[in-house]
């Protein structure tokens, strides 16, 4: 059942980042309904470490809505390094963020989730139900932990209130304006980075790892459409995946080959096996969604990639790197 | 290996509640060493739910070493009806503390978990590494994770700054000083006081639930000297369970009717069984400790049920 027509006020927190800019893409394109209005915010608005700050925001903006996507995010290296903050900060603007939507009454929060956060040792296909089944990998506890009491403070709010408010579960996100930094970002949009820096300099490209683990990757923009779904129409506490299919998973290898196809890179390709690979496979089940949506189309892996390395050569003097 | 000779100022929070007062009575009969500044807290000089207030609190006693006890707590009927509050102030009741305690430089913070957190489909006896391995009971879902979560901030602690954050895991604790609160409080207090009203009004005993569910418990005087150990000789970062052990474990009917010796009542005994049990059984391993403290000796159970006379000491 759809949301009722009439007035809403979607605020979007982590607006200017990976998922936010694709959701700001899709709401100009047109896939916004009449009586919507959507409000995206960044932490130039606020610092929702701070309490004060974003019961403020919320004050000000008084959304009916919430997508939260604001987080501290960093790729694994840097994980590994500042697990307490990363706990630590997650929580606060967490805490604070549902705290606010809470006081000002919103009908509903969407909060982000992540594949990183289930549990290391499991069997596959990981599916909703498993979140909390073991510890998660150590590299990023203090991430995984966070993340995971998103879904432990939705369920709280429901249980004592009857709120609405739930979480989605990406894979691993790619696309226009990601972190492309080689250091702190993510995997895609770094080799996207390093193809780019081995063609600038006609050296070789290094893939850390052993380019053996295995992700399935979504399209930040199908994950926009995806999300502005839930946000009308899904009405469970507990979370929902959004991903590609099993059968669309591919290895880190794979993955370097399409970001050179789609570049038109021609040296050579080594990869730095002293570098840590990380978890070796996420395998997600999407059957959940597929329940829901059975002929939602995902943008075709080689395309996405193709579209992204466009954007990041197009856009290279402010792409974040 | 045990805390250096010299200067230690040891802030106890929550040092006004059942296992903070047992921890005042130790130092006070004199187990505390020279050198040691045992300062005890209560929500009279902070509400630790609030960062500048802890932050104050802390750079005011500059601790080397934190005991940090102080939690909403409640029994089983209150937990279930509050998760939300249960989880978010205990979480920051817990940011706060930690946080201050790293800030103002303390050497050591010794937090406490809880049985009651471990997950609820899982083998017995549950020991210390399996606190994470799933979902904890519904009822108190919300107390449980911001407990677990604990152990999570300790670890991240020591990942990113070396620091020696650590935690114990008490079975049942109950003694002196206790919440003897009915509705609020935790079984063993909750049946001592409902003999007392009994008694007063010739009426029978009813015990919520069918009796049936087990618990170890352990004596508040115990653990306090348990904890002092933790405090001085304990360097892991890792918890310990501080218990007796897997077979004293008894059943609530047996627990009532330890209660009901020990203040010599003759009334009837009946079970409401329309009300909750909560968890069946939470039997834990205290292998750990025994590895650490083979001799240590528990007082009997039996023993630490209240002598007639201590009745004016409840707290309503």
């Amino acid at each position: 059942m759809g949301e009722p027509q009439g007035s809403m006020r979607i605020l979007v927190t982590g607006g200017s980042g990976l998922v936010g800019r694709a959701l700001q893409k899709v709401v100009a394109d047109g896939a916004g309904l009449p009586g919507e209005d959507w409000v995206f915010v960044s932490s130039k608005d606020a610092d929702l470490t701070d309490a004060a700050q974003t019961k403020a925001l919320f004050e000000k903006v008084r959304p009916t809505h919430v997508i939260h996507l604001a987080a501290m995010v960093g790729g694994l290296f840097r994980n590994i390094k500042y697990n307490l903050d990363f706990w630590r900060k997650n929580v606060h603007i967490n805490d604070n963020v549902l705290h606010s939507a809470f006081e000002v009454g919103a009908r509903k929060v969407v909060s982000c989730l992540s594949t990183c956060i289930f549990p290391d040792k499991t069997t596959y296909p990981i599916d909703e139900t498993m979140i909390h089944d073991g510890p998660p990998h150590s590299s990023n506890f203090g991430y995984s932990y966070a993340k995971r009491m998103i879904d432990v403070q939705n369920r709280a709010y429901f249980q004592q209130h009857g709120c609405t408010f739930t979480a989605v579960i990406p894979t691993n996100v790619f696309g226009p304006h990601d972190n492309f930094n080689i250091e702190d970002g993510h995997v895609l949009p770094g080799l996207i980075h390093k193809v780019h820096l081995a063609k600038s300099s006609g050296s070789a490209l290094t893939v850390w790892g052993t380019g053996r683990p295995r992700r399935q990757f979504i399209y930040s923009l199908d994950l926009a459409q995806l999300f502005m779904w839930v946000l009308r129409e899904y009405n469970e506490v507990d979370p929902i995946i959004l991903s590609v299919g099993e059968e669309d998973e591919v290895s880190i290898k794979e993955a370097a080959e399409a970001v050179v196809e789609a570049m038109d890179f021609h040296g050579e390709v080594t990869f730095d096996t002293t570098k840590s690979d990380g978890q070796f496979k996420k395998t997600a089940s999407n059957s959940k969604l597929r329940t829901y949506l059975p002929d939602f189309r995902f943008t075709p892996f080689k395309q996405a990639v193709k579209e992204t390395c466009a954007w990041f050569t197009d856009n290279y003097e402010q792409a974040r790197k």
